[in-house]
C-alpha cells in the first residue's frame, strides 16, 4: 500500500516559535515526496539502492547473510526499537556501512528535502526550516532519515 | 570572553541576513525612579520601578533585497505573533517573545538600500 504521510515521534522534544511564543514538539509529520522534490528524493533513492546493491555483492564476496543480519541486529540492539520490522535506526545503519557516496552530502540533501516546501511539519503547525532541523538531536536525525527511505522510497 | 556579536539571527524559525554590527536590544528590566523625600532636615530616597516600560526592544538592519518586503509585511501581519531569536558567538541565545513592529519601516531601494526594523516584545529571556 501506497503511504502518502507519516508521523515521526522524536525522542528529545524540538523548540519551535509558533503564534509569538517558544513551544516543544513531540512530534514530526511527512509527506510524500512530490515532483517538485525529484533531485533530492532522487539522489536519496539513489544512495539507498546502491547501499544495498552493495550489500547484496558483499554477501556474494566475503560476508556472509548472517554477518550482515549479526551487524544489523548489533545496530538495533543500540536502538531501543523492539518490533520485528526493519526500523529507521537500522536502515540508516545499513546506508552508513554499505553506502558507497559521500555521506556529508547525503545528510545536506536530507536537509534541503525536508526544509522545502511543506514537506515536514512540525507538530503540524509550522513547516520545518534550517534552524529547526539543527537543533534536532542527531540520533533523531538519523531514524527520521530511515523512516523516510523506508516510506516513501524502499 | 568574546565580545558581544549576534552570528545568527532567526524570526520565525527562519534565519535572516543582518547587516553585521547592526543588532541592538534592551533587556526590558523597566525604567527605575529615584526621588527624595524630606522630613526636616532629614533627606532621604524613595526608588521606584515603572512597569509599563518593561518591555524589550531589538533593532537591526536588513539590506534591501528583492524579498525584503515580503519578509517585512509578514511581519507586521503576524501582529504580536513574532519570536525572534538572537545567537552570539559562544552559543547563548536571546529571546524576544510577542514581538510585534511597532513603526512601519521606511524601505530604502538602491544599490545601499537598507531597512531598519524595530521589534517590541516581551522581555528578552536570555539562554
Amino acid at each position: 500500500m501506497t503511504t502518502f504521510a507519516f508521523d515521526f515521534q522524536l525522542s528529545r522534544p524540538l523548540t519551535y516559535s509558533h503564534q509569538g511564543e517558544q513551544i516543544d514538539a513531540v512530534s514530526l509529520t511527512l509527506q510524500a515526496p512530490t515532483g517538485k522534490s525529484r533531485m533530492e528524493v532522487t539522489v536519496l533513492k539513489k544512495g539507498f539502492k546502491e547501499a544495498i546493491g552493495s550489500m547484496q555483492a558483499k554477501v556474494m564476496q566475503n560476508e556472509t547473510a548472517e554477518e550482515i543480519a549479526e551487524k544489523i541486529l548489533d545496530a538495533r540492539n543500540q536502538s531501543s526499537d523492539d518490533d520485528n520490522d526493519m526500523t529507521g535506526s537500522d536502515i540508516c545503519e545499513l546506508i552508513m556501512m554499505y553506502g558507497e557516496f559521500n555521506i556529508r552530502d547525503y545528510h545536506e540533501c536530507f536537509k534541503k528535502l525536508l526544509c522545502a516546501n511543506e514537506t515536514c511539519m512540525v507538530d503540524g503547525n509550522v513547516k520545518m526550516t534550517a534552524p529547526i532541523y539543527e537543533s534536532m538531536l542527531f540520533a533523531d536525525i538519523e531514524k527520521l532519515l530511515g523512516e523516510y527511505l523506508k516510506n516513501f522510497l524502499a | 570572553m568574546a565580545a558581544l556579536n549576534v552570528i545568527q539571527l532567526t524570526i520565525n524559525n527562519e534565519a535572516i541576513g543582518i547587516k553585521p554590527n547592526s543588532f541592538k536590544f534592551t533587556t526590558g528590566r523597566g525604567e527605575r525612579t529615584v526621588r527624595t523625600k524630606m522630613s526636616g532636615s532629614n533627606l532621604s530616597t524613595v526608588q521606584s520601578s515603572d512597569v509599563e516600560t518593561q518591555v524589550s526592544m531589538c533593532k537591526f538592519t536588513l539590506l534591501s533585497e528583492t524579498d525584503t518586503t515580503a519578509k517585512l509585511t509578514e511581519w507586521q501581519d503576524n501582529f504580536d505573533s513574532n519570536v525572534v531569536i538572537a545567537q552570539d558567538a559562544d552559543g547563548n541565545t536571546y529571546t524576544f517573545t510577542k514581538a510585534i513592529i511597532t513603526s512601519d519601516p521606511e524601505i530604502s531601494a538602491g544599490v545601499d538600500g537598507e531597512v531598519e526594523i524595530e521589534f517590541t516584545s516581551s522581555p528578552v529571556v536570555q539562554g
